[in-house]
């Protein structure tokens, strides 16, 4: 495997989507080249800040916007 | 309540027996469908229109689509990857209403494959979220995604950030698999570029 076939292949094995001799041929290539490796690294961990992080909490005021919304249309549905 | 779990507290019943009793006019159950769902969804509808008052709007119109469709939900996806499709139609109808229907073009292709080789690759901090607090590390996450062109904002946003499948995230934007996939490695690609420069060791956090 050479750095452009792990570009290819880098989606796949962020999502645990390959095969194990794919796998095994990445992290031989990853051995041997430490820009590679560098880039899963960063990469995976691009993918699990955006994971991580939790929405902020709804504003009162949204919420009751919409609840005050859902009953209208309750009322409406029931009519 | 219709739930068969009369005595557990509304935070810990399932989804899908929230749905049943919300169908049958439980408000109570449905509210708490919002209290679950709605935060996502509005930060999902501010990653695509851009804005916050927009955003509510949209958060507004897709859970009141739910509710008056609940009836037709048939429980072959997640409450939560339905409303998450309701709320990118609406997102997106509002996006053309204010730009037009080619600017919102999601088969737009952005850039060449040249893009994807990686320019700066240097080591990182080993725990990129121990270096910023909560809330600038939100700031600074939220302004990374938003220079993203939408195909790619959208399809990291549904398959990196809600979680959504491959299939799902296909279907919820009538895209093909490969395409998902494509665009998929190419947002990470470009978000891992951009956030390089904050998250590398010598970094000096902003």
């Amino acid at each position: 495997m050479n750095c452009r076939q792990l570009l290819d292949a880098l989606g796949d094995y962020l999502d645990q989507e390959i095969t194990v001799s794919v796998r095994r041929e990445i992290e031989q290539h990853c051995h041997r080249c430490h820009k590679c490796w560098l880039l899963l690294e960063t990469c995976r961990k691009t993918v699990a800040v955006y994971e991580h992080q939790e929405p902020p909490e709804l504003p009162a005021a949204v919420h009751d916007r919409l609840m005050k919304a859902v009953l209208r249309i309750r009322r409406d549905i029931a009519r | 309540m219709t739930s068969q779990s009369p005595s557990l507290p509304l935070t810990l019943i399932p989804e899908a027996e929230l749905v049943a009793s919300a169908r049958v006019g439980d408000l109570r159950a449905f509210e708490e469908l919002v209290r679950r769902y709605a935060p996502r969804i509005l930060r999902l509808a501010i990653r695509v229109v851009g804005n916050e008052a927009d955003a509510e709007d949209v958060l507004q119109e897709a859970f009141l689509k739910a509710y008056a469709k609940l009836e037709q939900f048939q429980g072959h996806s997640s409450f939560y990857t339905w409303i998450v499709r309701i709320a990118v139609n609406e997102a997106l109808m509002r996006l053309r209403r204010r730009h037009g229907e080619r600017e919102v073009s999601l088969d737009q292709e952005i850039d060449t494959g040249e893009d994807l080789l990686p320019r700066e690759v240097e080591d990182w901090h080993p725990d990129p979220e121990q270096q910023f607090a909560r809330q600038e590390m939100h700031d600074l996450l939220s302004r990374t995604i938003a220079s993203l062109a939408l195909p790619y904002r959208l399809v990291f946003q549904l398959r990196d950030v809600e979680g959504l499948s491959t299939e799902e995230t296909a279907e919820a934007l009538g895209l093909s698999i490969p395409a998902v996939k494509s665009r998929l490695l190419r947002a990470r690609l470009q978000l891992r570029e951009k956030l390089n420069r904050f998250f590398r060791r010598e970094a000096n956090p902003a």
